[in-house]
């Protein structure tokens, strides 16, 4: 797999107005193309923010955001074709089915007719929807509705793929269909940027990890370096916790 | 084209889902409209169950009391009573009391002031005429015809329109007068 980075990150910050400190505090990361990215932190770390304005769905006060050689800025039309997103609120109409919900957001990424029809027939038998496919969201149960969510954000087989928090709040066995997709998409190419609270799971899950807090990186490598490095800890929520502290966040 | 498509798709499905706001788009209205013509229609109902008591003092004889008097009743809108030897006072004093929402005075000779008005306007129009048209009975020709006394308490919505009734019979008799 190549280790090209396919996204740059350079002194990011980010200050939301009325606060006195920034979300993200001069950020730098570096994501490889083929990558599985854990960005990890606690609550209120920076995670949905910077995983935001990756998503051009928020600016930047300062620094740059580099995805495939090209800047982010106001027109990123293209870039847009490239990335998936899979926010961590579930993006769904509960009024539409599961069909046209998929057809929706299939068709606002410019995919149509029979193309389009059958991904989403492959995605509804791949994540175990396909019985449900006529019947409205607001009828689906937690599990099924993350895995519809998830399904949203790959119908245009994006390069990039984002996912704040994608396994939060489901059951084991959703969980566990969303992972083994997901290292199955990446083992086809696919870059992945993940955030979790789910330390186990980031830890089996991600080839790269970056532990932010405050807005700042703490740490990173895989988790077999981490785990290396603090020779004190035996897994990756030791170190999280060793790291961030072990008071409750806001 | 294809988005815009698809989102007009996709509201449409939602709107023809969402029972509550179609009622609030459709049914709204209708039951707007039905309650603004029930309160209009039990307003009206009040106004013409109970007349408006009206106490005329009627010092002219003539075609022009004759012709308000009468117009106030045909209009089924006030209870009318006449009573022609109140003073001006005395009629003040019973609007004061609350016994009638409306006085109205009509001063003597108000017919000859009307016919002379009239003839005034018709000498105007002709000037170069030789001599004078008509023979005007007294000089008077712009002295109040009738003076009219509202309880405070009436609104003034109802005092326009019986302004209005009482310009439109002067209106009347003008022309009545006139051909």
């Amino acid at each position: 797999m190549s280790q090209e980075p396919i996204i740059k990150i350079s002194q990011l910050v980010k200050k939301y107005k009325g606060s006195s400190v920034n979300a993200v505090d001069s950020l730098d990361l570096t994501i490889n193309e083929g990558d599985i990215f854990g960005l990890l932190g606690p609550n209120g770390a920076g995670k949905t923010t910077t995983i935001s304005m990756l998503c051009s769905l928020m600016s930047p006060n300062s620094g740059s955001i580099i995805i495939n050689g090209i800047e982010l800025n106001g027109n990123n039309n293209e870039l847009k074709k490239i990335i998936g997103v899979v926010p961590q609120e579930i993006a769904l109409y509960e009024n539409l089915t599961a069909k046209e919900n998929l057809k929706f957001f299939g068709e606002m990424y410019g995919l149509s007719g029979k193309s389009l029809n059958d991904k989403i027939e492959f995605y509804l038998n791949k994540f175990s929807l396909k019985e449900k496919s006529d019947k409205l969201i607001n009828t689906f149960s937690g599990g099924m509705k993350r895995r519809l969510n998830l399904i949203a954000g790959l119908l245009h087989s994006p390069r990039i793929l984002f996912l704040d928090e994608p396994t939060v709040g489901i059951d084991v066995q959703s969980k566990n269909v969303i992972i083994e997709y997901l290292k199955e998409l990446n083992k086809e190419g696919t870059t992945i940027v993940y955030t979790s609270h789910l330390m186990e799971e980031a830890e089996n899950f991600c080839t790269n990890i970056s532990i932010i807090d405050f807005g700042k990186e703490i740490a990173k490598g895989t988790p077999k370096e981490l785990i290396k490095e603090n020779t004190d800890c035996n897994n990756l929520k030791e170190i999280f916790l060793k790291l961030t502290g072990r008071s409750v966040r806001e | 084209m294809n988005r815009l498509l698809a989102s007009i798709k996709k509201e449409l499905l939602l709107l023809s889902r969402d029972r509550a706001g179609l009622a609030m788009l459709f049914l709204m209205p209708v039951f707007l409209v039905l309650v603004m013509t029930l309160l209009q229609d039990s307003t009206f109902k009040k106004l013409n169950e109970k007349q408006l008591p009206i106490l005329i003092v009627n010092h002219d004889a003539d075609t022009f009391g004759i012709n308000i008097v009468k117009g106030l009743n045909s209009a089924n809108f006030f209870k009318v009573s006449e009573d022609n030897n109140l003073s001006k006072k005395e009629l003040e004093k019973q609007i004061e009391k609350g016994n009638y929402l409306i006085g109205i005075i009509i001063n003597e000779n108000s017919t000859n002031l009307i016919k002379n008005s009239i003839k005034q306007k018709i000498q105007n129009q002709f000037p170069e005429e030789v001599g004078e048209l008509f023979e005007m009975d007294g000089n008077e020709t712009d002295q109040v015809k009738v003076e009219i006394f509202f309880d405070p308490v009436l609104k003034n919505s109802y005092k326009q329109s019986i302004l209005g009734a009482l310009k439109q019979f002067s209106a009347m008799v003008e022309a009545k007068l006139m051909f």
